[in-house]
């Protein structure tokens, strides 16, 4: 569900800042429901943040690849198609349903208005959903009925993007210059091929050695050849029939060179972005959308080799093979306590994917992964049914450094992990389910319900239970912890409408960890709640109120202690935003921000933010403004404010600000000619003790 | 509120190898306020899958959870509740409850509640009595004598509780309810200066549809610090069959359950977990004089 949501929100905002013909109190209610599914996705970013830190961004930045895809090539909402968007998470399936049944009562939609005739749709859903969807073929699918060698080549879309970005307080120990850079070429022919290219320098990584001193020049270049650091390639086929008769059988998906892979509800097999819990009810019911093409440049888990998706009638076969360099720390073998046999060792995997130093460049591409599995699935309209398998092999055997938390981790060279997933659709209810197990013998399981009483209501339950002694690196599914294993929880979430115009969502998940943690050397457990209060208050203004407390349990930091023991920490915050339109052109956006930290060992911090954006955003003009300005205040790190900020198309920007000072910045879009687009970003933090610059520009060219 | 967790843990940890000092902790845990018997406890088995809102409930529970409940009432009606933390004999809460709607009296109720063994128990003794004033109004006044019963190292103690609910159907859908406990909060034997809480409980119900109900409910006592907060949904997927569920904060605990009616008698089951002392089970079982309908209403 998430996923696409910030796929969504994303390309919403894209959408936007690249229309000219909307009408200005659409483009405000666009932007509320941006920020309304935004905040939703928040937390998942800052869940996201203290597990991988710095990769937010660049997994959140894949998603919108998926997103520009899906603004080219709307989805038929007269059709069955309608099915994608709840694989992008933008509907739940009871919407889906609801949509079909209307379908089927009153005939094809024939105005996008329409849609809110149907009550299970929300103002936010519909304004979330308008900008991708279409009403009867598109002109794609149209297209495509006669395919030519001919057409391929003279209609063909591309699209190439230039990325740049570069921070003043860049860190100068580094090998390469603090640009980043990325270039991305796509070429789509209508929705059933796809191919595209992707590379990227990150910051710090050099690009040239000519600057570098010889001994070094030397060292890098036996790590890596000058260049950017990243190179990706994908093509991608889809819904290909192969007997020409519909219904038999097809290639639902073909996939070569790099990949994601998503199926059920993530327990076994899940890669690219998966989120943790939005609030809101069906949102911890996934749907796996199968194989993807990968067309970001992040550098995180993929695949890359082929897959493909074979479907007959209602049944499914998907089969992958994937073999892939990645990074890790090497260590020489003990010879008094390992086995001569092994020369190496692997005491960490490194994902974050930065190769700024010599340290850090020579991990790159040290460890071989393969991977191959496939899934049997039957796919009814109501019923889904699958079974999932994979085996892992890496060239040289993990050995983590042994510490009391990391027990169980997976170590060692071969991994299986095999699952059975479940989802079972009614008119009120939907069920869902996974169970996995790893090649240890352990096992994972989760469960859950979603119950729909009445169109404008859902709830959730759900309940998780994953093996301390369970492994899996491609987990994908509701998790609090780093990893998914050693943990058990419980959740439950509820959306509704109590009144026109308002929305209301909520839930609580409550979860324990078996086995100790990196934070806690000791079993320990926490909850979470979440509020958010919608009210679009005449069709050019709305607001929102967004209340989050999560506890959890960390070591003390108690000196005096001789041993370790757990105390509670607790972080809650409350954002209200107002959001609104004047004269037209003009979008104003107030938010403000609170948030307090305390624990057991009597730390209290108190974070506090305030902002007004102003948007200018000329009808039927080929350029766009939009300005921030913000103050923040908070005592520390743990009192930090994640917040928001409009970027570049395809870019993603969420700031941890803390400490006192302000920051403000400037976001301008330009139409050059009709199919170039440039976008430049320039921000500006005054700390009490620096100041920070930042700058992005991006280059869009598409026929 | 860690140290009620520290006591549970510890607990949880010696409840096989020492017996007495169940007991003792269970003393600590009464001092706690968090899971001993609450004085105040939310009884039902529809309560507690609902995340223990019942303020606004009109079901023979009114009794203890909030009288004016009662004035909807008619007929006869009897009920039986267990509930059970860790299985364990000790830790069993048991009560009984009668009420018989009289027309243009109000509605009289009597109930036992019973909590601990032989070593340590908690005993309560109730009456009750609510009356309709139109829609917009029911009151509902409550006297129980409580009794603790301590090994017979130590003497017995009591006290008596009142206390004065009240409900309203403001709209349609959404309705109110409000009990105070204990204003002048009685003292628990006369030897010591303990005194029982003060409590004050504010809830509302709202109806979405003719199937679905969220109550949600803010408890404050002075036996416990900071706010006690209740959210509940039900859902009744059948004429006949409920599911529940519901959380609550300080102490943490989420619930679950479900209904079922068979004529006029109806059953309802609920769990509340916590993610270290494991689920807590509510049994529920009661008769109705008239035939129930749907989700109590009258």
């Amino acid at each position: 569900m998430k996923t696409i949501c910030i796929v969504l929100l994303l390309g919403i905002e894209g959408w936007i800042q690249t229309t000219d013909t909307l009408r200005a109190t659409d483009t405000l209610k666009a932007s509320a429901a941006i920020d309304w599914l935004y905040e939703r996705l928040l937390d998942e970013a800052e869940n996201l943040e203290t597990t991988a830190l710095e990769d937010a961004p660049e997994q959140l930045e894949e998603l919108l690849a998926v997103y520009e895809y899906y603004r080219a090539h709307p989805v038929n909402i007269n059709s069955d198609e309608v099915a994608r968007l709840e694989e992008l998470g933008l509907l739940s399936p009871f919407q889906v349903e609801a949509l079909q049944r209307y379908r089927k009562m009153y005939g094809d939609l024939l105005l996008i208005k329409e849609l809110r005739m149907i009550e299970e749709l929300d103002e936010p859903t519909v304004a979330v959903i308008t900008p991708i969807v279409c009403l009867g073929k598109s002109e794609w699918v149209r297209e495509q009925e006669s395919l030519t060698i001919h057409k391929a080549i003279a209609r063909a879309r591309h699209q190439m993007t230039l990325n740049y970005a570069r921070k003043s307080h860049a860190d100068t120990s580094y090998l390469g210059s603090p640009d980043k850079v990325q270039l991305k070429y796509g070429y789509s022919y209508g929705t059933k091929f796809r191919m595209g290219i992707a590379m990227e320098k990150d910051a710090g990584e050099p690009f040239f050695y000519s600057h570098l001193s010889d001994t070094i020049k030397e060292l890098a270049a036996s790590y890596r050849k000058p260049g950017f650091d990243f190179y990706g390639a994908y093509l991608f086929l889809s819904d290909v029939g192969l007997t020409g008769k519909r219904g038999g059988l097809k290639v639902k998906a073909l996939a070569l060179g790099d990949y994601q892979l998503s199926f059920g509800q993530g327990l076994t097999l899940w890669s690219g972005m998966s989120f943790g819990k939005a609030s809101g009810g069906s949102s911890v019911m996934r749907r796996g959308a199968g194989v993807r093409p990968k067309a970001s440049a992040g550098e995180g888990k993929f695949f890359r080799g082929s897959a493909t998706t074979l479907a007959y009638r209602d049944f499914q076969a998907s089969l992958f093979y994937s073999r892939r360099w990645i990074d890790a720390t090497m260590t020489p073998c003990d010879t008094l306590n390992d086995t001569l046999d092994e020369p190496e060792l692997v005491s960490a995997l490194q994902e974050s994917g930065n190769h700024r130093t010599l340290s850090e460049l020579s991990k790159r591409n040290t460890l071989l992964q393969q991977t191959f599995g496939g899934r049997l699935a039957y796919a009814g309209p109501q019923l889904e049914i699958g079974y999932t398998a994979y085996h892992l092999r890496l060239d040289k055997a993990l050995r983590l450094k042994p510490s009391h938390y990391n027990q169980y981790y997976f170590q060692g060279d071969r991994l299986t992990v095999m699952g059975l997933d479940f989802r079972w659709q009614l008119t009120k209810a939907v069920f869902f389910g996974e169970l996995s197990m790893s090649g240890n013998e352990a096992f994972a399981g989760l469960a859950g319900a979603t119950f729909k009483p009445a169109g404008y209501i859902d709830f959730t339950m759900m309940y998780r239970n994953y093996g301390t002694r369970y492994q899996n690196l491609l987990f994908g599914a509701v998790k609090e912890s780093s990893r998914g294993q050693a943990e058990e929880g419980y959740y439950l979430g509820m959306q509704c409408a109590p009144a026109p115009r308002w929305n209301l969502l909520a839930h609580c998940d409550f979860f324990r960890f078996k086995w100790l943690t990196s934070q806690a050397y000791s079993p320990s457990w926490g909850q979470e709640y979440s509020l958010t209060v919608f009210h679009q208050v005449s069709s050019n203004a709305s607001m929102q109120l967004r209340f989050k407390s999560k506890r959890k349990m960390k070591n003390s930091g108690d000196d005096h202690s001789y041993s370790y023991y757990p105390i509670f920490y607790t972080k809650r915050s409350a954002q209200f935003q107002f959001n609104y339109t004047l004269f037209g052109n003009w979008v104003f956006s107030n938010k403000a921000s609170y948030s307090h930290f305390y624990d057991d060992d009597g730390m209290n911090s108190y974070g506090y933010f305030i902002c007004q954006d102003i948007s200018y955003k000329p009808e039927g003009k080929p350029y766009s403004l939009t300005f921030r300005y913000a103050l923040f205040d908070s005592d520390d790190y743990n009192s930090r404010i994640s917040v928001y900020e409009n970027d570049v198309l395809g870019a993603f920007s969420i700031p941890s600000l803390f400490g006192q000072g302000s920051r403000g910045y400037l976001l301008g879009r330009v139409k050059l000619f009709n199919a170039l687009a440039l976008y430049a970003r320039f921000g500006c933090s005054f700390l009490s003790d620096a100041i920070k610059s930042d700058f992005k520009a991006e280059l869009i060219w598409k026929n | 509120m860690h140290i009620i967790y520290i006591n549970l843990f510890i607990f949880v940890a010696h409840y096989k190898t020492m017996k007495r000092f169940i007991f003792i902790s269970m003393i600590i845990l009464l001092i706690n306020r968090c899971f001993g018997f609450d004085f105040n406890r939310t009884v039902g088995g529809r309560a507690a899958a609902m995340g223990g809102t019942s303020v606004c409930e009109r079901s023979l529970w009114s009794l203890q959870n909030n009288p004016a409940g009662l004035a909807y009432l008619e007929g006869w009606h009897l009920g039986l509740y267990y509930e059970n933390l860790w299985m364990l004999k000790e830790t069993a809460f048991k009560s009984a409850g009668l009420a018989k709607a009289i027309p243009h009296v109000g509605c009289l109720g009597l109930s036992v509640h019973q909590f601990g063994g032989s070593l340590y128990s908690e005993n309560k003794f109730g009456i009750a009595y609510a009356r309709d004033f139109g829609p917009y109004l029911q009151l509902g006044l409550q006297l129980d004598w409580l009794l603790l019963h301590w090994s017979d190292d130590y003497p017995n103690r009591h006290a008596f509780c009142y206390a004065l609910g009240l409900q309203s159907q403001i709209t349609d859908k959404l309705r109110l309810g409000a009990i105070l406990s204990n204003p002048w909060g009685p003292k628990l034997g006369t030897l010591h200066e303990d005194r029982l809480p003060i409590v004050m409980r504010l809830g509302l119900a709202y109806q979405f549809t003719d199937n679905f109900i969220g109550q949600c409910e803010l408890e404050k006592s002075t036996g416990r610090s900071g706010f006690h907060l209740q959210g509940g949904i039900e859902y009744c997927i059948f004429k006949r069959f409920s599911i529940r569920a519901g959380a609550q904060h300080n102490p943490d605990l989420l619930s679950f359950g479900v209904g079922y009616a068979i004529g006029r008698l109806h059953l309802d089951i609920a769990a509340q977990m916590h993610q270290v002392t494991g689920a807590a089970v509510q049994l529920g079982i009661g008769w109705n004089g008239k035939r129930r309908t749907e989700n109590g209403k009258p």
